[in-house]
């Protein structure tokens, strides 16, 4: 599907279907990443001496650019011109962000809390999940709109390689002097990263009532 | 019973948190258990529910060796209170106070209705039952804290400087009120504090505890109070112990005299009522106003009375009853000399 003519008129459908697609890979790799990143925080918050480890790790993948990345782990999986790279270089990224946040999360958590739950009887995955994780929220919510966001945008890298979503707008833009669309697609990318961020943060005021309230004198 | 056998606590880099503890705490009674800071009276009040395992020694309750029973179930039937209250942030008020019935497995609407009881019964208005903790007071979240603990009736109650983060007036009060609970609820408690004016207060019997956890003394707050076991002991009840003893003399046992039979040159002022107004002298103008007093109310104190006499012109402290209405005198003499048979 390609941009019709030098106007925007007659080119919503090409506006959406690369927004389609944009929203899907974002989808995906924010989905992959986070679950990553939960297993090893989680991993993390029970064995602290691991955690610097991972951190520097997650933090070196993170300091490598974009394209190289997706070329790399394009090479290692053996199909460049595929989603898959960038699905997966994403959720490295996603993951780099997330791990911090989640882990900085749980241990946010008071430790009168921690202990008040561990007198009350709680065992060690139920306290995790019904008191450590609940509390936890606003920082993973934090974590989740930073990747987000950096996903969307680092996802239009992915035209290179002749993926990417609405990167295509502007590479074919560009490339056909289609000022319009070239346009079209950075508007489009920025509303979609707004619409994230806005989503994120309503479903993390929702999950966390407790959190905005004011402390009484 | 709660019993601890040559109980001790070594940590892997050798220091000797708890060196060997013996102890008897009585079913229903308060057991406070004071020292200065670092003594060992927190890691002793947590090998009670195991959240530290002791490296020697045996605790058993009601007979039962706590090492045989799992930790998780172990504190499910031991209520668990500490200074900041520990409250879950995320959860309201009674869903904080669910949480020990729901994980033993209680339904939903038992245990809410327990939980509307319990906040009944430690003087919280059930308006408060959908607020989180964070709108709340330290006071109120100090009282919720009980009450979650409360929540499934355990038989035993530890409690770690509960009112230790409250502001003076309001500590006054959640004492007050802890003791007309327990003389309701009748748990075995363990109380951990390092102020001896609350250990006075609330324990029926108390335990000094010197480094290591070394029992210094173990009486009755008076017992304590009249005969210090050693200079240690002495010196942590501080230099007014024998006011301490003062506060744990009920006045109403000070032989008092009638309102009539006040002599001297001051007069006690009363309002229509009865209460009393203040002193006036009794060859004085009635343009000036009367000197202010303090009365001594039913509830009240030796020491209490000791207070007011030596504040009073008079010399004399005034007694008044549950409406303030002035009931009787007691003078400065006659205290000192019943004073000294009360105590000898």
């Amino acid at each position: 599907m390609s941009w019709s003519g030098r106007h925007l008129s007659g080119n919503w459908d090409v506006i959406w279907h690369y927004t389609g697609i944009h929203v899907r890979l974002t989808l995906i790799a924010l989905a992959i990443g986070a679950v990553a990143a939960f297993a090893l925080a989680i991993y993390c918050h029970r064995t602290p001496r691991a955690y610097g480890v991972v951190l520097a790790s997650t933090n070196v993948a993170y300091t490598v650019p974009s394209l190289p990345l997706f070329i790399l782990i394009g090479s290692l999986l053996g199909v460049l011109l595929s989603d898959w790279p960038l699905i997966i270089g994403l959720a490295i990224y996603t993951l780099a962000i997330l791990v911090r946040n989640i882990v900085e999360g749980l241990r946010s958590v008071p430790e009168h809390v921690r202990l008040a739950a561990d007198a009350m009887g709680y065992r060690p995955f139920r306290r995790l999940v019904s008191v450590e994780l609940p509390l936890a929220v606003p920082a993973i919510i934090a974590g989740l709109r930073l990747a987000s966001v950096s996903t969307i945008s680092i996802l239009t890298v992915g035209m290179i390689i002749g993926k990417g979503g609405l990167g295509i707008l502007f590479n074919d833009g560009f490339k056909r002097n289609i000022t319009v669309e070239i346009w079209a697609g950075v508007i489009a990318v920025m509303v979609l990263a707004l619409v994230f961020d806005v989503t994120l943060s309503v479903i993390g005021r929702v999950l966390t009532p407790w959190s905005r309230l004011r402390a009484r004198a | 019973m709660i019993r601890l056998e040559h109980v001790g606590k070594t940590y892997p880099d050798g220091t000797v948190a708890v060196g060997d503890l013996s102890l008897e705490m009585p079913s229903g009674t308060i057991t406070v258990l004071v020292g200065t800071s670092g003594c060992g009276k927190t890691t002793t009040l947590r090998m009670v529910n195991r959240m530290i395992e002791p490296t020697s020694g045996r605790i058993t309750i009601d007979d039962r060796d706590i090492a045989s029973i799992p930790t998780h179930e172990l504190r499910r039937g031991i209520g668990y209170v500490i200074q900041q209250a520990g409250l879950f942030p995320h959860r309201k008020v009674l869903d904080n106070i669910t949480t020990v019935p729901l994980l033993l497995g209680w339904d939903k609407k038992r245990a809410r209705e327990r939980a509307v009881e319990l906040m009944a019964l430690v003087g919280l208005d059930p308006a408060l039952g959908t607020r989180y903790p964070v709108q709340l007071s330290g006071g109120q979240q100090q009282r919720v804290g009980v009450a979650r603990a409360l929540a499934a009736d355990p038989p035993v109650l530890l409690m770690d400087e509960p009112f230790g983060a409250v502001d003076p007036i309001v500590r006054a009060q959640l004492q007050k009120e802890f003791l007309r609970l327990q003389g309701t609820v009748q748990k075995t408690i363990v109380f951990v504090t390092h102020d001896i004016d609350e250990a006075v207060l609330l324990g029926d019997q108390i335990v000094v505890l010197g480094t290591g956890a070394t029992v210094q003394q173990f009486g009755t707050p008076s017992e304590i109070l009249r005969r210090p076991a050693n200079p240690f002991v002495a010196d942590f009840l501080g230099e007014d112990r024998g006011l301490k003893l003062l506060a744990l003399v009920p006045a109403k046992k000070i032989a008092a005299r009638a309102l009539s039979e006040l002599n001297g040159q001051w007069q006690l002022e009363l309002d229509a009522a009865g209460r009393p107004l203040g002193w006036r002298p009794r060859n004085g103008t009635a343009h000036a106003p009367p000197v202010p007093l303090t009365a001594v109310g039913p509830d009240g104190t030796a020491r209490n009375l000791l207070d007011a006499a030596i504040s009073s012109p008079a010399r004399t402290a005034v007694q008044v009853d549950a409406e303030g209405r002035a009931v009787s005198l007691v003078t400065y003499d006659e205290l000192g000399d019943h004073l000294m048979e009360t105590l000898t």
